[in-house]
């Protein structure tokens, strides 16, 4: 119980950030982004290689609270680099999306193999930025998250109405019948909450939490409302990750957290089916 | 309501319609006619601002609150479950509330028409723009949707639809093919 006492705000941040995350990923989905979001996890990940040899943390290896601002600022200017070439390319050719995206993906992980050779001091961010661990991410970190992930939720609830309008027909049309403003800041929380994820927690965290529930519960054809009910069920897997290392301290939090979010996807999604 | 001059619209860098010139007015209802592919789908998203790809003058007196908008394709199988509540509760005529309940994954092609023009509907406040409203729908439903058109362009809303066959008294026709490039 102690290591939950020790923890209990990285497990906050965490659960927090997994209902958010599964949230979005809702939407996301449901708009065909899924794809999309691969390529924006990859594009974090080498951002954040960037932002670390750009300012110099590597030679440092500290990971401070001033640090950790510096990167996910700098992090955040490659990123929108990147994927504003993709959606320059997507503007002329839609129908090309998904290879589109592979192609982008592909050429990301070529250029960050790339730096990782020419600067072998920053291969632990390369680790990091996609493994994550939610074991070191210090308390600041942590409540910066919890603080961004627990507004995001207010603001996707606030919007809720407009940003499921959307959703629904991007779903059915490939795309909306109207431009409506709030769909702005839909993309800003998702940029940001994919920043903030993959930079502390990692991609394989924040792409698992995003895309797995939004799978399963297509698959299993639940309801707005009972997908809610799946989402906070999920949220207690980072809860049950660490009570796996009360008995196993090896064991790599993320990897749990994901295997557990996929069962209890699959169980929850099989279980709220049944009664409805 | 909305006025075009000299407006010339692209699809994919190249020029497709040349000098479009015509205007609608209030509580008027328009059929753009044309053959399949002359550019009826095209015009109507470059009418609700929905397309950029344009040059010339567009006078639109209406704001996004202010249409509904059917679109010619939707997806059979999304990735999401929906309820036709979960697209319209309004019930119509042609879209009664025992529909509400059915799911988008297991209905007919009929319904699901009957449940987006329901949605358009709904949403209008002065403009209803209908993509092939009437394909797939019955008889008896064409008429219902067309019964209820008619009385609302009494009350001023704009109707604006494309279609082949079928026709809402009272309307006039507008020929897109005359503006291909």
């Amino acid at each position: 119980m102690e290591i939950l006492g020790f923890y209990w705000i990285n497990i906050l941040a965490g659960m927090i950030l997994v209902f958010a995350l599964g949230m979005i990923g809702r939407h996301l989905v449901a708009r065909n982004q899924s794809m999309e979001v691969m390529l924006l996890g990859q594009e974090f990940q080498i951002s954040l290689l960037m932002a670390a040899l750009f300012i110099g943390l590597f030679e440092t290896g500290d990971h401070d609270h001033h640090s950790f601002h510096l990167e996910t600022f700098v992090s955040l200017i490659f990123v929108l680099l990147y994927h504003f070439s993709y959606l320059f390319f997507l503007k002329k050719y839609r129908n090309f999306k998904i290879e589109g995206a592979i192609v982008f993906i592909i050429l990301l992980m070529g250029f960050s193999h790339l730096v990782v050779l020419m600067s072998p001091v920053v291969e632990f961010h390369m680790v990091k930025s996609f493994l994550g661990d939610i074991v070191t991410v210090s308390q600041n970190e942590s409540i910066t998250v919890a603080l961004f992930s627990f507004f995001s939720i207010i603001i996707l609830k606030k919007i809720d109405k407009n940003t499921e309008l959307d959703t629904i027909e991007i779903a059915l049309f490939n795309k909306t019948t109207k431009k409506r403003a709030h769909s702005v800041f839909f993309s800003i929380l998702v940029l940001l909450l994919m920043l903030f994820s993959i930079h502390l927690f990692g991609s394989l965290f924040t792409i698992g939490a995003m895309i797995i529930p939004a799978f399963i519960s297509g698959i299993f054809k639940i309801n707005h409302q009972q997908f809610n009910i799946l989402t906070i069920l999920n949220s207690l897997s980072v809860v049950v990750a660490f009570f796996f290392l009360l008995f196993a301290d090896r064991l790599p939090t993320t990897v749990v957290i994901i295997f557990l979010i996929f069962m209890t996807s699959l169980i929850g999604s099989m279980f709220l089916k049944r009664l409805s | 309501m909305i006025t075009l001059e000299n407006v010339n619209i692209s699809v994919a860098g190249k020029e497709f319609l040349s000098e479009v010139n015509f205007s609608i007015t209030r509580g008027e209802i328009v059929r753009l006619v044309g053959t399949n592919g002359g550019g009826k789908s095209t015009l109507i998203e470059v009418l609700l601002g929905l397309r950029a790809e344009y040059d010339g003058f567009i006078a639109r007196k209406f704001i996004q609150e202010d249409y509904g908008f059917l679109p010619q394709v939707a997806h059979q199988f999304p990735k999401i479950y929906l309820k036709f509540s979960d697209i319209c509760d309004q019930s119509y005529s042609f879209y009664p509330a025992t529909l509400f309940n059915k799911s988008w994954h297991t209905s007919s092609g009929g319904e699901r028409k009957k449940a987006l023009i329901a949605k358009a509907l709904h949403e209008a406040k002065s403009l209803v723009v209908l993509d092939e409203p009437f394909n797939h729908l019955d008889h008896q439903s064409c008429t219902q949707v067309t019964e209820l058109l008619c009385a609302m362009a009494k009350e001023g809303m704009t109707i604006i639809y494309t279609g082949h066959e079928h026709t809402i008294p009272g309307g006039r026709d507008i020929e897109v093919e005359q503006w291909r490039s």
